[in-house]
């Protein structure tokens, strides 16, 4: 009962044999080993397994791998390097946005999501725009400051 | 928590998934899913199939001419139509939505987040009928139009012939929502939907959407509210607010706490105090439309 | 300084349990209980085993077979006694006990295995809530204890009855702590691998005491411990919930040995809210007696505890019996008595949550305070100024036998008041009261316990830490703990302190934990032990090598300072000759330059009357909230919190912050929005994260926190961190809310502050929301 899917996976083309019921969360995790998007709640009330989809920032776990046939996937690997962090991550070390980690990846993409929309939000739309990613370590406060942080070391460039 | 076997079937067009539809009665449509993955993943739901409107093109977001037999509410008598699959991320940023359906963009915000906002749909959700779900209510509160396609052809039914209590619907088995229309608005249209949840972020305890129409005169001509989160599926409350509010052309305290009455009154029964709850939000809903009513005339 | 471990966080690098995937990897599902009560009377395993993919499908019977042994609590009488198997035997006890186990070549085909099978339950009645426990008549969960009450207890000091008798003023009340989860974002889980021809079982758990939970699983598999490595990887999170060596992370094993395959078991969402551990129930009925200064001169407290379904390490009794030792915290209580009902039910075991019972001691002491001030219409924070320890003497003897060594109490109330601005916030609460809102300020005094230690119930835990530190001959340093970070920075934080007591750069060190390959034995983290023990073995460790280190330099005519920096070149000397060049180390010296310590402060012996000091140091923390209080919708926003926190010696200033908010941000979810719900016949009601709402970023303001440190006499001078706000928010909350309220009458003896409970409290007050007002207040509210 498998099916063939093909699509882009940050940047490289990707495919996996998978059943109907397995979601884009499972097939990133297992098919391609990309461990870095975690399984939070497999129900959609946690945020933990966010990718972008087409640029667009959505929870992986309620996708089914096959809908993602043909579209561009984008995953925290592709997101800096331990050596080379992305500015969003680098302002959460900084601010110390993080303890565990786990919520960590999704909190990075949706950050970015976030940062492509409006280029300098304030301390509400931060806090809106990470709603959907919960972490029970931090308290946000840290996870808050960095992405604001973030904001303004990209400067009015943007 | 995996889901049970299923086969996925992306459907090409509307009458594809019809047809599938018609032949399996333990298919169902994924439009969007998310409500319905997290179903699948706790076993919850098991359909056989899962009918994909992904590719249906049900995408359509325009503006059309108004059902002239169906009078809208609006001094305005045209229409937006949203196909069925348009997602909620787009009803809440789109600027059409907004200019045209000012209610449908204010609600659309509180739907989930923007993560699931970006996949989630207009019709998935009324489909869903969730008793919490803002969107029902909007189609609810604008007396809006729901299109659907069956085997038997294509009908229309007013929105709030929907809702058949928790999570059921009025349409047949192998019918699918295709699009809603929805009355766009006049010039002296004014909508505000106020909701509360325990977290700010979360499914409401009670949630209530208003629209105004306000006359050339500034008086309320014509009202349209609804709430969720009370009972089994959209309270229509527009009858209450009209008792209370029409040809008022200031939402005044007086009027703030009849209106809060009335919708106290029509949400009796509602356990956990929403019952009064759904009475204040529908005060500050009213205020608020009142308030953008005024705005918008003042504006054009 | 960032912590070294972010760079693979953030980058997606981290390994989790989950992230462990080797060749022929099967995977592990538990059929559950989805009854309350009942007998099982039969198992149909046919259609399962054969499903394809199936590897194996496992019963208790089948497990016995194998070898497997039951585990027991470890407890002696009094406490009634204990013991489980595995998988459940012909009667299950709560929703979620493992009945039946199956080994797939999927998650996804286990669970279509796990729907496969049919179980024959028979229901029984079920048990729900200690009062149901209690009832004449009730059903009992063990026939043979004759009762569903698992242990009674009683301690007082001598003069409880007549102290009370002879007071003033008494105040007689009940204060309920309601049942929450710990909540880690990642769920508990355990894969294994079996090595037969070495006779080794590997176990990957996301574990918080590998050590402890090897002797447990190779007692439970039949195995030496020698035989058995446990190694907790990456941890998103563990709070308590994952320190309870569970049936499942025993089965693993078993399942590993049986199979011969390597397997995981990843708790899904749901297994860990529903079967893993809960935390916190405990209702308590107050007498307390007190003079017209409002000083407490006599407490008794009767503390009822819902231990669940009580199957687990120590049956889950450790955190009622902190409870019943922490009731008089910071206070000169003169007089403290107290009885402990710890009772059985047919929930969810109830066990270890951050906090560890001391909120429920905390919640009666502070409403008890707060009582006295409304009784006597006084300044709450008077009241607590009056009870507060004195300065002298220290340590100061508790009634349980606590030798509480904590720094001025007086003085960091002083300065909770001038940094708070307490007097400016009573101020803005009369301007807001006379405009019609609902303004409220709450106080917390907390000293707690940390690093804890229970010799005489908890056999197997102790009071020690062990640390490897190695000076490798290139000049860089490994530390091995045994103490196991879940995500509090323990890379970071002891690589700081071994590089000050090195006197290297923290560069130059690698820390690793959880593993017991690598350091013989470790105690793990909880209890806020791990810098407090864990730092005091490394500290010792390296002040060992370091006078080793300073010894050799100076037969080699070379300088190494007693304290701070440490000449590279000289070190690169003095390693090389310790390893490479023994006829050049002075006499007696021992070659090589690493040490294993494993260190206890022993301050947590019996004393001669039998009492027990049950923790190696205290910290103290005083926390002052305002909130403001809607009373039509029930909701309740923190305008400003404030914590002056006396943690010892801070190590990383950044990371105590980050233990702060993270634990204010969870005491405030506790109150504010969690609470883990039964129906009457036993069904869980909390499922999914959509049921058991934590706090969002939209939810949890900034905690303000200030240091006021004092060294502790433990080496390294350390307190511990990290459950402060789990302890002192529900309680400064209760009192917060009900102050802002107090002008309708509301009175809150829970902690319950959900917003229907407190809509629902306001409404039986006859109070009601002006939907003018309502409205009006809201219009420029872009958050609702
Ligand atoms: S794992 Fe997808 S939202 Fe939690
Ligand atoms: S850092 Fe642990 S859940 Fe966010």
């Amino acid at each position: 009962m498998s099916r063939p899917v093909r699509l882009t996976v940050n940047g490289a083309p990707a495919s996996f044999d998978v059943e109907d019921r397995t979601t884009l969360l499972d097939a990133l995790r297992d098919e391609l080993g990309l461990t870095g998007t975690h399984a939070g709640c497999e129900q959609g009330a946690c945020g933990a397994c966010s990718v972008l989809l087409d640029g667009e920032i959505v929870r992986s776990c309620l996708l089914l791998a096959v809908q993602a046939g043909g579209r561009t996937v984008t995953t925290i690997e592709a997101v800096g390097s331990p050596g080379r962090l992305h500015p969003v991550q680098e302002a959460l070390r900084r601010h110390h946005g993080l303890q565990c980690g786990y919520c960590t990846p999704g909190v990075v993409l949706t950050a970015i999501d976030l940062l492509e929309r409006v280029a300098d939000p304030d301390e509400e739309e931060v806090r809106e725009a990470l709603a959907g990613n919960l972490c029970r370590c931090t308290g946000y406060a840290g996870l808050v400051d960095a992405v604001l942080a973030a904001a303004r070391d990209a400067g009015p460039g943007r | 928590m995996k889901p049970a076997p299923f086969a996925w079937h992306p459907a090409g067009s509307v009458e594809e998934a019809v047809s599938v539809l018609s032949a399996d009665e333990d298919a169902k449509l994924l439009a969007g899913g998310q409500s319905l993955l997290p179903l699948l993943s706790l076993r919850l739901a098991r359909p056989t199939t899962l009918v994909d409107l992904e590719d249906a093109g049900l995408g359509v977001l325009e503006i059309a001419d108004g059902d002239r037999a169906q009078p809208a509410a609006s001094g305005d008598s045209r229409v937006l139509v949203a196909g069925a699959m348009v997602r909620q991320r787009r009803l809440e940023l789109d600027p059409l939505v907004a200019a045209t359906v000012p209610l449908l963009a204010d609600a659309a915000r509180h739907v989930g987040f923007p993560a699931t906002r970006n996949r989630g749909t207009l019709g998935g959700s009324l489909a869903h009928a969730d008793p919490v779900a803002e969107l029902p209510a909007v189609a609810v509160a604008l007396d809006a139009t729901v299109v659907a396609t069956g085997p038997r052809g294509e009908r229309r039914l007013a929105a709030s012939a929907l809702a058949d209590g928790f999570f059921a619907t009025t349409l047949e088995p192998a019918e699918v929502l295709t699009a809603v229309r929805f009355p766009a608005a006049g010039p002296g249209h004014g909508a505000a939907w106020c909701e509360w949840s325990p977290r700010l972020h979360d499914f409401p305890d009670a949630g209530v959407g208003v629209a105004v129409e306000l006359d050339g005169t500034g008086a309320l001509r014509w009202v349209g509210a609804a709430a969720c989160g009370i009972g089994g599926g959209p309270l229509p409350l527009g009858d209450e607010l009209a008792a209370t509010a029409a040809g008022a052309t200031e939402a005044t305290p007086g009027l703030l706490r009849a209106a809060a009455g009335a919708v106290t009154a029509a949400a009796r029964g509602a356990g956990d105090g929403r019952d009064e709850l759904c009475g204040l939000l529908a005060a500050r809903a009213l205020a608020q439309a009142f308030r953008r009513a005024q705005d918008r005339q003042v504006a054009s | 300084m960032p912590r070294t471990e972010d760079a693979r966080l953030l980058t997606g690098l981290g390994r989790y349990l989950a992230d462990h995937d080797v060749a022929g990897l099967h995977h592990v599902a538990f059929a559950r209980s989805t009854l309350a009560h009942a007998d099982i009377a039969g198992i149909d395993v046919a259609a399962a085993a054969t499903l394809d993919g199936v590897v194996a499908v496992v019963t208790a019977a089948d497990l016995r077979a194998a070898g497997a042994r039951p585990l027991s609590h470890r407890l002696a009488p009094p406490y009634q006694p204990l013991s489980w198997e595995l998988l459940a035997v012909d009667r299950v006890r709560h929703v979620g006990e493992p009945v039946v186990a199956v080994v797939a070549a999927s998650r996804a085909v286990a669970e279509d295995a796990v729907e496969l099978l049919d179980i024959d339950y028979r229901e029984l009645p079920p048990v729900v809530g200690p009062a149901a426990a209690m009832a004449p008549g009730a059903p009992l969960l063990y026939p043979e204890w004759g009762t569903n009450e698992f242990v009674h207890l009683e301690g007082s000091t001598a003069g409880v009855e007549e102290a009370l008798a002879a007071a003033p003023h008494r105040l007689q009340e009940s204060f309920e702590s309601h049942r929450v989860i710990g909540l880690p974002l990642e769920a508990h889980g355990a894969q294994g691998s079996w090595d037969p021809a070495r006779g080794q079982l590997t176990l990957i758990s996301s574990a918080q005491q590998p050590h402890q939970l090897r002797s447990v699983v190779a007692e439970a598999c039949g195995l030496r411990e020698a035989a058995v490595r446990v190694i907790s990887p990456d941890m998103g999170g563990g709070f308590g919930n994952k320190q309870h060596f569970t049936r499942e992370e025993c089965l693993v094993g078993m399942l590993a040995i049986m199979t011969g395959r390597p397997l995981r078991w990843s708790a899904d969402r749901t297994e860990a809210l529903t079967a893993s551990v809960h935390s916190r129930p405990q209702v308590h009925h107050v007498d307390a007696g007190f003079d017209d200064r409002g000083r407490v001169v006599a407490l008794r407290v009767a503390v009822t505890s819902d231990l669940g379904h009580p199957v687990l390490y120590f049956s889950g009794i450790g955190p009622s019996l902190v409870t019943v030792g922490a009731l008089s915290g910071g206070y000169a209580f003169p007089e403290v008595g107290w009885s402990l009902s710890a009772v059985a039910t047919t929930t969810c075991p109830v066990g270890a949550y951050r906090g560890f019972g001391q909120p429920q001691a905390h919640l009666s002491t502070e409403r008890v305070l707060d009582r006295i001030a409304q009784r006597l219409g006084v300044d709450p924070l008077d009241v607590r100024r009056a009870n507060l320890l004195p300065a002298e003497p220290r340590p100061w003897r508790t009634y349980s036998g606590g030798l509480v060594d904590c720094g001025d109490l007086h003085a960091m109330v002083d300065t909770l008041v001038a940094e708070f601005g307490y007097h400016e916030w009573r101020h803005r609460q009369a301007e807001a009261r006379s405009a019609g809102r609902h303004l409220g300020v709450g106080l917390s005094t907390l000293v707690q316990g940390t690093a804890p230690n229970q010799h005489d119930t908890a056999a197997r835990f102790g009071s020690l830490e062990t640390a490897m530190v190695t000076v490798l001959p290139d000049a860089t340093v490994t530390v091995a703990v045994g103490t196991k970070s879940q995500g509090q920075g323990h890379e970071t934080v002891f690589a700081q302190i071994a590089a000050d007591a090195l006197g290297v750069g923290p560069e130059a060190v690698t820390v690793a934990d959880g593993d017991t390959g690598r350091l013989p034995y470790g105690q793990g983290t909880w209890g806020s032990r791990s810098t407090v023990m864990g730092g005091g073995a490394v500290v010792t460790a390296c002040r060992r090598l370091r006078a080793r280190m300073a010894a050799i330099a100076a037969h080699l005519g070379l300088t190494l300072p007693e304290e701070g920096p440490v000449d590279a070149d000289v070190l690169a000397a003095v390693a090389a000759t310790a390893w490479w060049v023994q006829h050049r180390l002075p006499p007696g010296v021992e070659p090589g330059l690493s040490t294993t310590v494993t260190y206890t402060p022993g301050r947590t012996n019996p004393s001669a009357d039998g009492l027990q000091n049950h923790d190696e140091t205290y910290s103290s923390h005083m926390t002052a909230v305002a909130v403001e209080v809607d009373p039509a919708t029930g909701s309740v926003t923190v305008l400003d919190a404030l914590c002056v926190s006396d943690c010892g010696v801070v190590v990383n200033p950044t990371l105590v912050e980050g233990q702060h908010q993270g634990a204010f941000a969870q005491g405030l979810g506790n109150v504010l929005w969690e609470e883990v719900r039964y129906s009457p016949d036993g069904q869980p009601l909390c499922a999914t994260l959509l049921d058991y709402t934590i706090p969002s970023s939209l939810d949890v303001p900034r905690l303000r926190v200030v240091h006021q440190p004092t060294p502790s006499a433990t080496a390294g001078g350390f307190r511990g961190v990290g459950e402060a706000g789990l302890i002192a928010l529900p309680a400064a909350m209760v009192g917060a809310v009900e102050d802002a309220l107090s002008p309708l009458g509301v009175r809150l003896n829970s902690t319950r502050l959900h917003p229907p409970a407190i809509r629902a409290a306001v409404r039986a007050t006859g109070w009601r929301p002006d939907p003018a007002a309502w409205a009006a207040a809201g219009l420029e509210d872009r958050r609702r």
